[in-house]
């Protein structure tokens, strides 16, 4: 939770001094982004590339924060939007717009729809100023249909730009025919326009879910510069198979940032790390004041030094030795289990994702042999160099072998 | 989402029954009473996490629920009986480590206030369900910050524990440190099927059942008493932990919402602790506040320039050491005072909000001389 961790951080830096997002973003085009990633998106005929209210000849207002194609939607978003599920005063979501968001994401289950509401009577006044993306959590199509109109009703407006399927784990919730069927009456029906899904648990399988299906036109998924390699090319694909990317929870692991000599928060480098990776298109950032506003966008016009680059790297290896390190300390049970070995496969599921990964390795160890052996004595963890409780990480794998 | 929640249920009995063939039983899902013997007797910490049985679901390492938290949780579900045949089938603890894989998104919200830890119950009979949630919410205050985000004045409330209201997906309320989700899965045809008011009434009933269980602890509540009642919307009052109107230097305060002539004023009231924190805070706000608008600094209760003064044009004494007014973007008319440890105030006055803000201070000073 970013307030508790800032709040008292962001009182140091004087941003009534900071330097305007104006003027000085204005011209910070792609340029400093990879093209390789924008040239794979296709626009669709339907879709207009900015909201409404930037299009129109005489309203047009140059974007203060730079754009980046979604995916094949043909939909510019602004590379740092909002992320509305913490906002608790609709002076951050104006001042949001104001200060160039063009994309805010929300949740019909966002405060049971008080969410919604808050942005709705701004969207009243404001509504062609962005790009709108709200989820559903129901389980078939009806309830998919009442949830979409309840938000639209709440949201005060006819349509949805993005509507996405709230939080995925597994590949088969990609699948599922009803969210697609509900999709495509809903879009003929013109109150919504593309479709995506949330994940922040199990991504790589979702997300190669997503691709293989074909017809997922955006992911939100749970990224930040603390993820391993694996869920960092499983990004990458989607969005090189043209699904537009936007990134939550961006900030994970940025407390264990120190801040450097160029100024730069910790938060503006999590942002920063993200933000240099051509293959994500927007990051709906958890703004919940003014003065996260200020910070968060600002990252749009800093630079990570190389020095600040390695220290992200620091910090996200130490993050990761909360993980087995393969040290074998653990070896000597005197009942013939091999704790590391089940240490692999847990890291497998809980660290990288990869739970067909996972099961596989267990079986390949002779897995449940060995947890059938095991008496939970402990004396494992007492050889343990990382102090991880490991009977505790036992229990975890064995509940997802099943 | 409920519908998953009961597939997740669907699939760890599946385990506990795997596990209990393949002889793998001594490492179980869920708390159950045998495995926790089985732990205690071989040395082991209580068994205490459990989590929703979403195979691909990456929880984060830190997920282990302290086994007086337990305790404590467990104590706050009701007995089994609460609505005809209802019985305890199993309960799973969450902590801020790992509540997003059950409620997503939403987990931000409650970690916001502090969330300590979470016991979400089924109870069944036969076909049908009831999940009760318990959140450990740490303080009073803190659970009914997190209940004031969810409520609108429009609810339907129920005087349950502090407060509670009904809506199609059951029942919320908070009661002391506790916030109580109560939610249901009825069969929709066949045996078992019931018609909406009958489900209604066992949500209610076990939103009842389990207040009865809550400690009802007062502390951390005074500053709800601060704000005025009169002219208050009923129902409007939300207590921020962090950034209240919007503003990282406002923390640990409330806001209602006043109705006066042709707009709404927003009162509010932050309980810094200590002075110099709270006058920390009203330089940060007049500092914003001279970036962003336009305002006049006033001191009250001293002779001088720009001092504060009533209508009748005396010096109000004691009722703020400092005071600036103005109009302020997206906030409009706003009037912001230091008194002590207290930094109070409102935004979006209408005219005639004098009088109000009058009130306010009184009843800030008041606090204020405790």
């Amino acid at each position: 939770m970013r307030d508790s961790a800032r709040g008292n951080e962001f009182t140091r830096r004087d941003f009534a001094k900071a330097a305007a997002i104006g003027a000085a973003g204005v011209g910070i085009g792609l340029s400093n982004v990879s093209r390789k990633f924008a040239s794979a998106a296709e626009a669709k005929p339907e879709a207009e590339a900015k909201p409404e209210g930037q299009t129109k000849s005489g309203e047009a207002k140059p974007s203060k924060i730079p754009l980046r194609k979604f995916g094949k939607t043909g939909l510019e978003v602004t590379e740092i939007s909002l992320g509305a599920m913490e906002v608790s005063d609709p002076a951050v979501v104006e001042k949001s717009i104001d200060d160039g968001c063009n994309y805010i994401d929300t949740a019909a289950s966002y405060q049971k729809g008080r969410n919604e509401t808050m942005i709705g009577e701004i969207m009243a006044r404001r509504r062609k100023e962005v790009f709108l993306a709200t989820k559903f959590s129901e389980d078939d199509k009806e309830g998919v249909f009442k949830s979409v109109d309840r938000s639209l009703q709440r949201l005060q407006t006819d349509h949805v730009d993005i509507i996405q399927y709230h939080g995925a784990t597994k590949a088969d919730e990609v699948k599922k025919p009803y969210v697609k069927e509900a999709f495509d009456e809903l879009k003929k029906q013109g109150k919504v326009r593309f479709l995506g899904y949330t994940t922040h648990g199990g991504q790589i399988d979702v997300l190669n879910a997503c691709i293989e299906v074909g017809y997922v036109d955006t992911v939100l998924v749970g990224y930040s510069f603390t993820c391993p390699e694996e869920l960092t090319e499983a990004v990458k694909k989607a969005r090189e198979a043209g699904i537009g990317i936007a990134v939550m929870k961006g900030i994970r692991g940025a407390k264990d940032i120190k801040e450097t000599a160029s100024g730069m928060t910790k938060y503006q480098q999590a942002l920063r790390w993200l933000l240099d990776k051509p293959f994500v298109d927007t990051v709906p950032a958890g703004m919940t004041s003014l003065q996260h506003v200020d910070e968060d966008l600002k990252a749009s016009q800093l630079k990570l030094t190389a020095f600040e680059k390695l220290n992200l790297k620091r910090v996200a290896i130490a993050t990761a030795s909360k993980h087995c390190s393969g040290c074998n300390n653990c070896d000597g049970c005197p009942r013939g289990v091999k704790p590391m070995e089940i240490m692999r496969a847990h890291m497998y599921a809980y660290t990288y994702g990869n739970v067909p990964k996972a099961r596989e390795e267990f079986a390949a160890m002779g897995g449940p042999a060995m947890l059938a052996a095991c008496t939970a004595c402990g004396q494992c963890e007492k050889k343990c160099s990382r102090n991880l409780k490991i009977r505790e990480r036992y229990r975890e794998v064995a509940s997802l072998m099943a | 989402m409920r519908m998953r929640a009961l597939a997740g249920v669907a699939v760890f009995l599946g385990v506990v029954a795997l596990a209990t063939a393949s002889g793998v039983a001594r490492i179980a899902w869920t708390v159950s009473e045998s495995t926790e013997k089985t732990l205690a007797a071989a040395g082991a910490d209580a068994p205490s996490t459990a989590r929703q049985a979403s195979p691909n679901a990456i929880p984060a390492t830190d997920s282990t629920v302290p086994t007086a938290e337990t305790k404590l949780l467990t104590s706050s579900l009701p007995d089994d009986g609460f609505a005809d045949k209802f019985k305890r089938a199993e309960v799973k603890f969450y902590t801020p480590a790992d509540l997003f894989e059950y409620i997503d998104g939403q987990a931000e919200g409650y970690i916001a206030y502090n969330f300590q830890a979470l016991a979400s119950a089924t109870f069944k009979a036969g076909a049908n369900a009831v999940v009760i949630d318990v959140y450990d919410m740490e303080k009073p205050i803190q659970a009914f910050g997190l209940y004031s985000t969810f409520r609108a004045p429009t609810n339907e409330f129920v005087a349950i524990g502090g407060q509670g209201f009904t809506s199609e997906e059951g029942v919320m309320l908070w009661k002391g440190r506790m916030v109580v989700r109560v939610s249901t899965e009825f069969a929709t045809e066949g045996e078992g099927a019931q018609g909406t008011q009958t489900i209604a009434a066992v949500a209610l009933a076990a939103a009842k059942a389990t207040a009865a269980k809550i400690a009802d602890e007062k502390r951390s509540l005074e500053i709800l008493a601060i704000l005025p009642e009169e002219g208050k919307t009923k129902d409007s009052d939300k207590y921020v932990l962090h950034a209240l109107l919007g503003q990282s230097f406002l923390e640990n305060g409330v806001t209602a919402e006043y109705p006066l002539g042709t707009g709404v004023a927003r009162l509010f009231v932050c309980d810094f602790g200590k002075p110099e924190a709270a006058a920390k805070a009203y330089g940060e706000y007049l500092k914003f506040a001279t970036a962003h608008g336009k305002v006049t600094e006033t001191q009250g209760g001293k002779e001088g320039v720009g001092q504060a003064k009533t209508a009748q044009g005396k010096v109000p004494q004691g009722l703020s050491s400092k005071e600036f007014k103005g109009e302020i973007k997206y906030y409009g008319m706003t009037d912001v005072f230091l008194n002590g440890r207290f930094l109070a105030g409102g935004v979006n006055l209408p005219a005639g909000s004098e009088q109000l803000v009058e009130k306010l201070k009184k009843s800030v000073n008041s606090a204020s001389a405790k």
